[in-house]
């Protein structure tokens, strides 16, 4: 065993022992912890965006004579007339400027990468190379349109459409336990990385 | 004018991004093209016009924190807490983003980012394995065949992930790999373009100005 003597490591074994505290109860030590999670990573988030605008807008206004660029910088201001009661309606211009461009990119992007792409990539021949691998092109296939017909509201959902839909529904618990499994697995992958850190970094056990 | 001009500049803005990826060669009777208006336009407005709204949740954020300490709540020396180190690390971060020639202050920087903000957060996201198990236990107890398949496939695949899944039957491995390429890989698809539709559905909505919940209340 050969405890570290970096002042960072012990920083790093404090702020790991402190949030695990919590494995007993709530206590000051988590509640510490806790805090300075939020607070480092707020003013990280904005060191970073004071840095942005820097860089993207202050600089290239004034250095380059970029000067569209007050449109955004005054837009930007304008996000903080929420705090002044009488003008807050203002705000509501970089708030519809940011939709704007979130609706343009997914109105795109949703129906390229995610219907077309995905469509794209169901239409395949059922007919495999083993017997194994027919079965599974047949439950791509199959299950996909289960698992869409599952995602029709348009028409009441009775007879054969109720029985499709039924079975999409059984492929989605499938994947939604994967998805739990994949979470939880990864998760305990990180728990050994601290558990590493812990034992290997600070304490040098292993 | 304080309903109708945000809906136009949404309409006008997602209509240049919408176009900029379908269209090429410059709009008609001008020497512009709308893929490069969207490049050096409205991208570098989008960045600048997101880090003030960073900063508006840094403001809020510290709003309700000196409320707390100024009416001494309970508990109102962890909101001191949040906002000095909310103090150090914008201070300092704004120092090297400013200063990015000054590899000094950036390897300092990494420092507190590497040993106090990183291991909190990696933590924090550890300290959830634990509470996912026991939740997940309450949750999906084999109530029904459904929620039975649920526990069964999310088993297989913790099984098959970890070294002692092999251990105890060698296929688990493979089964894992199975569940994941087949019915997983199925099921996602059609999750996805189930939810891309109504994701379309909805920008189209916000885009002719059928949906107005992101203007807020009407004044």
């Amino acid at each position: 065993m050969q405890i570290s003597t970096n002042i960072w490591h012990w920083f790093m074994a404090a702020s790991i022992l402190a949030m695990f505290s919590f494995l007993y109860k709530e206590n000051p030590f988590y509640r510490v912890a806790e805090h300075v999670f939020v607070g480092s990573t707020a003013g990280h988030a904005l060191g970073m965006a004071i840095g942005n605008i820097h860089r993207f807008g202050w600089r290239p206004f004034f250095e380059q004579s970029k000067y569209s660029l007050l449109i955004p910088l005054v837009l930007g201001i304008m996000l903080y007339a929420r705090f002044i009661p009488k003008i807050n309606w203002v705000s509501r211009w970089p708030i519809a400027f940011l939709v704007g461009v979130g609706v343009g990119q997914s109105i795109y992007t949703s129906l390229r990468t995610q219907v077309i792409n995905q469509t794209l990539g169901a239409m395949i021949k059922i007919q495999g190379a083993t017997l194994m691998q027919t079965v599974n092109n047949l439950i791509g296939i199959l299950g996909l349109i289960a698992v869409l017909t599952y995602f029709i509201f348009s028409i009441q959902q009775k007879g054969v459409v109720r029985r499709v839909a039924h079975g999409g529904r059984w492929l989605m618990m499938v994947t939604f336990g994967v998805s739990f499994g994949n979470v939880v697995a990864g998760r305990i992958s990180v728990l050994l990385g601290q558990l590493q850190n812990l034992l290997g970094t600070w304490l040098g056990i292993i | 004018m304080r309903k109708e001009v945000p809906l136009v500049i949404t309409f006008v803005v997602a209509i240049i991004v919408m176009l900029s990826a379908i269209t090429t060669g410059p709009i008609p009777g001008t020497s512009i093209a709308i893929s490069d208006l969207f490049r050096q336009h409205i991208s570098p407005w989008m960045t600048i016009v997101s880090a003030f709204a960073v900063g508006l949740a840094s403001v809020n954020l510290l709003r309700v924190h000196t409320r707390a300490i100024a009416r001494k709540r309970n508990d109102w020396i962890y909101s001191v807490i949040l906002i000095v180190t909310l103090a150090i690390y914008a201070g300092f971060r704004t120092y090297v983003e400013l200063n990015l020639s000054n590899a000094t202050a950036a390897a300092n920087y990494a420092l507190i980012f590497n040993n106090i903000l990183t291991p909190l957060s990696a933590a924090m996201w550890a300290l959830l394995a634990f509470y996912v198990a026991s939740a997940s236990y309450r949750a999906f107890r084999a109530r029904s065949a459904e929620a039975t398949v649920l526990l069964i496939s999310a088993i297989v695949v913790m099984l098959g992930a970890a070294p002692v899944g092999a251990l105890i039957w060698s296929r688990f491995p493979d089964v894992q790999r199975w569940l994941l390429e087949v019915p997983n890989m199925t099921g996602q698809r059609g999750i996805l373009i189930g939810a891309a539709i109504g994701g379309f559905v909805t920008s189209l909505r916000v885009l002719l100005g059928m949906e107005r919940g992101h203007l807020g209340s009407a004044d």
